[in-house]
């Protein structure tokens, strides 16, 4: 009769490398590092993972599925305080996986997965960035001209996409730091939203900066 | 030569005398037969005590009757204690080309097939199947361990790394490609590993391999069946080092 089921390592394999890759840098961090980190031996390691490439692959399918369910939520934004608390989830899940945004040029250059995979985060997250527009549009919280759309959801999604590595060349000692997790995430969801300050309703816009003053202060 | 880390267990001191007496169960995994030299016996005693590096080096130094104990001590010392992944790899790439010129000065000797394919295919899992495939190293694989099996239907061990084949390619590239490209079905996979065991009852290798070829191509990481056989691995008495790495994973396996 089979016990509890015991497939841990594997999972803690994981758990382990993403916090040494968000820490260090994915081209920082060996197997060698991985195994000792662990305290298991190298043929344990490679046993579950038998290439360094396969725990960045298991690493990124994670983040690609739970990127693509928290995009599907984009339609349900209507206002401002959607929008900030959508961006905020959106950001916080980036942190999580900052490693893949860190090195990004890095790992798209050695890894074929990546390199096609993240071509379709980008194009996800446009599609996500549009619905949204259009929600907010719909719900009379932005007047945007139809033609503006495509161009202000690409800068969202650039700012999106790259605040992480602005953060890290503004203070590459500390910035990707967990400690410094809240106010990175809170700048770069304020700055993503700034992009919609044209197009907001005057009480939206009130909203916004109101959202931001708090933030400012709250961090003061 | 990289071996940055050495290993000896002093729970196995094997010698000439021992190696012998027990020959049959150690090489019930590869059916190898037992050597005439004392030479050669003695880099076996030191592959089964566990000093791979020394076993390998006395191996190299006795001519071609040596090849077989060398390969196995330097893939055996990359795959469970190389720390170093591009060492790793240097290492496997010279051993399969080791195997290579073995195969082809005697080409009626299972192992020098058997590790050919160890090395590749321990190689191609390490820089990624996919690309592996692509390259046409799954064909040569592949014909290796056909060819070992063929040459020695008892080979325990290659119908594990049969089996391997079958579940790592069908991992990769789905079943369909799978089977339309490279041949590979589950079936087929599962009826080798089972068959290793029935050749090697007391392998915890092919529990492992079993346990792992199951997760792959059942998708279910909590998959009682492989939960049984790492507690059977976990169970089984070690021979040697080696027995007792693929004891101490299993027990890896279920220590959470």
């Amino acid at each position: 009769m089979a016990k509890k089921a015991p497939r841990r390592t594997a999972e803690r394999i994981l758990e382990v490398t993403l916090e040494l890759f968000n820490r260090f840098g994915e081209p920082n961090v060996s197997t060698t590092l991985i195994s000792a980190e662990l305290n298991i031996s190298p043929g344990n390691l490679y046993y579950h993972y038998p290439a360094k490439d396969e725990l960045i692959n298991s690493l990124f399918d994670r983040y690609e599925r739970s990127l693509s369910e928290l995009l599907n939520a984009s339609d349900n934004v209507r206002d401002v305080e959607d929008a900030w608390f959508f961006m905020h989830t959106l950001f916080e899940l980036i942190w999580q996986y900052r490693f893949l945004y860190r090195d990004l040029n890095d790992l798209l250059s050695k890894n074929r997965r990546l390199e096609t995979h993240f071509q379709w985060v980008l194009k996800n997250k446009t599609r996500a960035v549009k619905a949204l527009l259009d929600g907010m549009s719909r719900a009379g919280s932005i007047d945007i001209d139809s033609r503006e759309v495509e161009a202000t959801a690409t800068s969202m999604v650039v700012v999106l996409t790259y605040w992480l590595s602005y953060e890290y060349v503004r203070d590459p000692r500390h910035a990707l730091e967990p400690e410094h997790a809240q106010v990175a995430l809170m700048r770069g969801a304020h700055h993503v939203l700034n992009l919609l300050m044209p197009y907001l309703e005057p009480g939206q816009r009130q909203h916004l900066l109101t959202l931001v003053t708090a933030y400012d202060q709250g961090n003061a | 030569m990289a071996w940055t880390s050495t290993f000896f267990s002093n729970a196995y001191p094997f010698d000439v005398e021992s190696v012998v007496r027990h020959w049959c169960r150690l090489h019930a995994c590869d059916a190898e037969p037992l050597p005439t030299q004392d030479a050669v016996l003695e880099a076996w005693a030191l592959f089964h005590c566990g000093d791979f590096r020394r076993a390998f080096e006395s191996g190299l130094g006795l001519g071609s009757a040596g090849t077989t104990v060398a390969i196995k001590a330097s893939c055996i010392y990359a795959n469970y204690l190389e720390p170093t992944e591009k060492e790793r790899l240097v290492l496997f790439l010279e051993a399969a080309e080791r195997a290579r010129t073995q195969a082809a000065q005697e080409p009626h000797n299972p192992a020098a097939w058997y590790w050919q394919a160890y090395a590749l295919g321990r190689y191609s899992q390490g820089v990624s199947v996919a690309r592996a495939l692509a390259e046409g190293l799954g064909q040569r694989i592949r014909h290796a361990l056909e060819k070992t099996i063929e040459l020695q239907p008892l080979h325990g061990d290659a119908h594990i790394a049969l089996g391997a084949f079958h579940a790592e390619v069908i991992d990769k590239v789905g079943p369909l490609i799978g089977r339309m490209t490279y041949g590979a079905r589950k079936d087929v996979g599962l009826a080798m590993y089972r068959k290793a065991l029935e050749l090697n009852p007391d392998s915890a290798m092919a529990r492992l391999e079993y346990a792992r070829g199951l997760i792959m191509l059942e998708g279910n990481p909590d998959n009682p069946a492989a939960t049984r056989l790492y507690q059977q691995a976990a169970s089984i008495e070690p021979m040697d080092a080696k027995e007792m790495l693929d004891r101490d994973l299993a027990l890896a396996e279920l220590k959470d």
